[in-house]
């Protein structure tokens, strides 16, 4: 981040691998991290400017390092809003997903029978991808603990679980009844025989 | 080739009623039809022989249920037939008419027996059995008025009388002891007579008479041939002048033939032959019918030639001889097996032209087996024997050796033979078990002693076997032979093995497949038995063993084996017994002691004796049914359970109430603990009752007299919304089923009436019903549920049922035979076959048949049209075309790449 700093310029040869092929380049777009960083800049070189100025030194340097303390809290905050996001995302859907399971109905149609089926395989989907779901955090670079949100994003399928079993319950397809049990039980055992009839 | 230069008659036939009222008292022949008397003279009808029409038919005025009847045929005026019915006696002429009817006086003691015909007269004899006096009383011909009587003094009893008396054109015959006596019937100028005339005259011979029988009988002559204890024959010949005034003055004449013979089971039949009397003499010898034809002359009698004809199998002796000869001369026979025989007689020797199992129609018991395995399906079971490593790998390396080997020889075979022994393969093929073990062979026993093998798929019969001195049980007046299977063709090392038992202690044992008998299996007890049950575990050499009653409530085992392997330890075993005299119900508890071997002693536990009402018949569950739900579920998805008591029987009763009301009861007997679970009265109900028990429920129908309808019922036991156990049964729990009762009226009459079975019981029940009108309707059992709802709820529609409606609509689409009816059916067994959805049925009685039926429809197999060419060749081009597909892709995005 610090190389950034000293380097603001707009057009620079990329250096990222998907791109080796190309003799060169000029790149016209900020990346995202790009504009990430320059609008951090500004907001660090006013709050510099204030304490440290030297005119000795060319327009932007400095030789001394900066604590970068408040760029941490900000990070921290934003890795958190998003791990936030990300972990609530499930919660936010389900009032969706009530609507979608109350307008199915409870009689057996296409529809009912795909919803029933998306509503089950949504959520077992995002548990089996959970760690996948926060990639996209440390992928960004953002290294924190994620454990909890985890959980709460786990918490947050099982609403969705526990809507679907609902659903299905419901409809009439859980094996809640001992009528859903009567073709597994065993034929009664006979604890006596009997023979006989009319003597000949 | 058929021959167009005669005319062809197409075959008939004509059922008469199933009951009393269709018994056939006696046929008169006349020239283009047959006068028929059936029901004890109830009914008359004559039916042309040309296409079996009937032409015309009579019944007497006062309808009663005739004991006894007598019918002879005018021989001075013979177109005649005088019928005498208990107290009626009636006259019909043979163009429908009828003549006239006379009550006669009606006595407790006074019992008409015969009666004769003179010229003038028609007689009737009867024995006052109070004043020991037989009275000929004399009716005039022509309008059956009474014009006198005369009585002689009478020593025999009623039963002696009707066996040893007989009439022939107007004599009356009567043997006592060694003396034939015959009374000559008085003439017409009788009535000034006094008893005096009537003096009998008697033959005497050198022993006790054992039978006479009058064999030939016309205006002139008689022919009376009289069987001594000794087996003496004596052959007289009666004959009177014919004269043109026709006076009955002319007495008859007697002379006695020449003894010819010492054949004791030779019968007799007499017949014109271009002008001359013709005897026939036949008597059986082993598998030979020898035939001597004499010829009858004015007083000698000539033997004119011999026949012999070897006949396809064992028949036993003749019971009853008729020689015709209009054109060629021919011989009918009935068999002691129930075989009818056609014999022609020709210049160069008698030949057999005809020969049919009649004895088919009076099957007694049926049973299926299944068909043994192929030698394929053999080697299969054998190769995964063996117990130790090396032994089952060096086993299965030589079966599959052998099995290819043979592989090699049947195809060899096949080229070099290609259809020269077709036909044998075809029949060996018929016997081998198919793939869903539909095809089965039916054991059928007969009342004569002749049991049959037939095979499902064809009707065709296998073998058959003669059992000459066999007589079956009675049971509730049906004739019974206990049937059992004794060795299924599972075990395929061993022949399998079937029993049946006969009233004179014998029990035969033999291969259902091929009908040998299996000597070492086959005995003559040496006590009489109660009943015989088959066991439920099977000996060293998996088969199941015979276990006998005697007469002293002993338990044996044939062949002997201790009866802890026959029974096996596990389960307390019940016996109940019924005993007709004493309308008695006795449950024993059988104590198998092992100290005695063989036969132990039966403790009794309980007893219910019947009162007031005869116990008319017992029903048990068939030994098939299977129970696969232990409840029902309901329409709110909660469960009530069944009933489901193994050790119930169904107990048939009728009687008279005080008030002179028949009724019917229905008892459901639990046969273990004796206590009646179900008790329902019907009054003003006529039997017979027809029961199946199956499962929970019972469907019982019977004639209500009331309504002159027939009806069924049907109800259920239910245990209720819990189950007391769920694992076991046993009736000494303490449940209190619930009942459901409903009651339908049936569109016809029922003559029987059977459940389908099937394998594992999963699939429906439906109810086979046959009719007096030959049809066999299959009945879906939700019509006859016991649980339709009066009132529909959502409920009941959630679960499926149908509103109840008293009558029972059959479409008939339910009536499985179509239009080939079959009349008096008797009995109807079903089968399980290898397939669950499908039950075989198979309906006897006077017709056989046999079909396969699917209560739940084909829900395991696919339909018959289901194009298997089309989803074939569809599966392939779709393969082909994912292959190509796929190559296409890959190109066109290597393709894609390189722009």
């Amino acid at each position: 981040m610090s190389t950034n700093l000293v380097s603001p310029t707009s057009y620079r040869s990329s250096h990222t691998p998907a791109v080796t092929r190309r003799k060169w380049f000029i790149d016209l777009q900020f990346r995202k991290s790009d504009r990430l960083a320059t609008a951090m800049s500004s907001s660090l070189v006013s709050a510099s400017s204030s304490n440290n100025y030297d005119y000795s030194s060319p327009v932007g340097y400095s030789d001394q390092r900066i604590p970068d303390v408040t760029a941490q809290d900000e990070d921290e905050r934003l890795f958190a809003k998003r791990s936030w996001d990300i972990a609530l995302q499930p919660i936010k859907q389900l009032p969706m997903n009530l609507i979608f399971a109350w307008m199915a109905g409870n009689s057996f149609s296409l529809m009912s029978i795909m919803i029933v089926v998306m509503l089950f395989m949504k959520p077992i989907q995002a548990i089996f991808s959970i760690s996948s779901a926060f990639q996209s955090i440390e992928s960004e670079g953002m290294i924190g603990n994620v454990a909890f949100h985890k959980l709460i994003y786990f918490l947050g399928n099982l609403t969705h679980l526990a809507l679907a079993l609902y659903k299905c319950q419901s409809m009439g397809l859980l094996p809640t009844y001992a009528s859903d049990w009567i073709a597994f039980a065993e034929p009664q055992l006979n604890l006596e025989t009997t023979l006989g009839g009319l003597t000949y | 080739m058929r021959n167009y230069s005669t005319p062809l008659v197409s075959p008939w036939r004509r059922v008469l009623e199933s009951n009393a009222l269709g018994k056939i008292d006696r046929i008169i022949w006349f020239e283009n039809e047959a006068l028929v008397v059936s029901g004890n003279g109830r009914r008359v009808r004559t039916i042309r022989y040309t296409e079996g029409l009937e032409l015309w038919e009579l019944a007497p005025p006062v309808i009663h249920e005739p004991k006894h009847s007598h019918i002879i045929k005018n021989h001075r005026d013979s177109g005649t037939i005088h019928i005498l019915s208990d107290d009626l006696l009636w006259s019909v002429s043979s163009y429908g008419e009828m003549l006239w009817s006379v009550e006669l006086p009606s006595k407790s003691t006074l019992k008409n027996l015969f009666l004769l015909s003179t010229s003038q007269f028609v007689v009737v004899i009867s024995l006052d059995s109070n004043i020991n006096q037989l009275i000929f009383t004399y009716h005039e011909k022509v309008h059956g008025t009474k014009t006198s009587s005369k009585s002689i003094r009478w020593s025999l009893d009623l039963n002696e009388t009707k066996k040893s008396c007989t009439t022939a054109n107007d004599i009356f015959l009567c043997s006592i002891k060694n003396h034939l006596s015959i009374y000559n019937s008085p003439a017409s100028n009788s009535i000034q007579s006094t008893t005096d005339d009537i003096v009998p005259e008697q033959l005497t011979f050198s022993d006790s008479i054992e039978n006479y029988k009058v064999i030939y009988e016309t205006n002139t002559n008689i022919l009376v041939l009289v069987t001594l204890i000794n087996n003496d024959k004596v052959l007289y010949k009666f004959f009177r002048q014919q004269q043109a005034t026709s006076s009955d003055n002319s007495n008859w004449e007697y002379i006695q033939l020449e003894i010819f013979t010492k054949y004791p089971n030779s019968v007799y039949s007499v017949a014109m032959e271009k002008g001359n009397l013709i005897l026939i003499q036949a008597y059986a010898t082993e598998q030979k019918l020898n035939f001597q034809k004499y010829t009858v002359n004015e007083r000698s009698i000539v033997l004119s030639r011999t026949y012999a004809v070897e006949l396809p199998e064992l028949m036993g002796d003749i019971e009853y001889l008729q020689y015709h000869s209009n054109n060629s001369p021919l011989a009918t026979l009935r068999m002691n097996d129930g075989s009818l025989v056609v014999i022609k007689f020709g210049e160069h020797g008698a030949e057999l032209i005809l020969h049919r199992d009649e004895s088919l129609s009076a099957i007694v018991s049926a049973e299926a087996f299944d068909l043994s395995l192929s030698i394929g399906q053999m080697r299969i079971e054998e190769e995964f024997g063996g117990t130790g490593m090396l032994s089952m790998f060096i086993r299965r390396i030589t079966t599959q050796t052998s099995q290819l080997i043979s592989f090699v020889l049947k195809i060899v075979d096949f080229i070099i033979h290609r259809h020269k022994n077709q036909d044998f393969m075809e029949k060996q093929a018929a016997l081998v078990r198919d793939e869903f073990n539909l095809n089965k062979i039916l054991v059928v026993v007969t009342s004569v002693g002749k049991v049959f093998g037939i095979l499902t798929q064809s009707g065709n019969i296998l073998w058959k076997q003669f059992y000459n001195d066999f007589t079956p049980f009675d049971n509730f007046n049906q004739p019974s032979v206990p049937l059992f299977n004794i060795r299924t063709a599972a075990h395929y090392t061993h022949q399998p093995l079937a029993s049946i038992y006969s009233q004179n202690t014998q029990i035969k044992t033999f291969n259902p497949y091929t009908g040998d008998n299996v000597a070492n299996l086959c005995t003559t007890l040496p006590y009489q038995i109660r009943r015989v049950f088959v066991s439920s575990q099977i000996d060293e050499e998996f088969k199941k063993v015979l276990l006998l009653i005697d007469k002293k409530n002993k338990v044996h085992t044939f062949p002997s084996v201790p009866l802890i392997r026959a029974l096996g330890t596990t389960t307390p075993t019940y016996i109940y017994l019924f005993d007709k005299t004493e309308q008695a119900f006795n449950g024993y508890h059988l104590t198998v002691n092992d100290n005695e071997q063989t036969s132990t002693d039966l403790q009794e536990v309980w007893r219910v004796v019947f009162k007031n009402e005869d116990v008319v018949n017992i029903h048990t569950r068939l030994s098939t049914d299977r129970v696969h739900s232990n409840g029902i579920v309901l329409g709110d998805r909660s469960v009530l359970y069944k009933y489901v008591n193994p050790n119930l029987i169904a107990v048939v009763t009728e009687g008279v109430d005080y008030q002179k009301v028949p009724f019917v009861n229905l008892y459901l007997v639990d046969t273990v603990t004796g206590s009646i679970k179900l008790a329902r009265t019907h009054k003003k109900v006529k039997p017979p009752v027809h029961v199946i028990l199956a499962e929970n429920w019972l469907l019982y129908t019977y004639y209500n007299q009331r309504y002159r309808r027939y009806e069924a019922v049907s109800a259920a036991l239910f245990e209720g919304y819990t189950q007391y156990n769920f694992s076991s049964f046993s009736s000494f729990d303490p449940i209190v089923p619930m009942t459901e009762t409903k009651a339908y009226i049936l569109p016809y009459g029922v003559t029987a009436i059977q459940v389908t079975t099937t394998e594992k019981g999963i699939t429906a029940k439906d109810i086979i019903m046959a009719t007096p009108n030959g049809m066999l309707i299959e009945i879906p059992w939700m019509f006859i549920d016991p649980r339709r709802p009066l009132d529909m709820t959502q409920m009941d529609r959630e679960e499926g049922l149908i509103m109840y409606t008293p009558e029972l609509m059959i479409n008939y689409e339910y009536v499985i035979n179509y239009y080939q009816f079959v009349y008096n059916i008797r009995s109807i067994h079903t089968m399980a076959t290898g397939l669950e959805s499908t039950s075989a049925v198979f309906a006897y009685g006077l017709d056989l048949f046999y079909t396969r039926v699917f209560p739940s429809r084909l829900f395991d197999q696919l339909k018959d049209d289901f194009d298997f060419m089309f989803i074939g060749w569809a599966t392939i081009a779709f393969v082909v075309g994912s292959y190509f597909a796929r190559r296409f892709a890959s190109n066109y995005t290597t393709k894609k790449a390189w722009k």
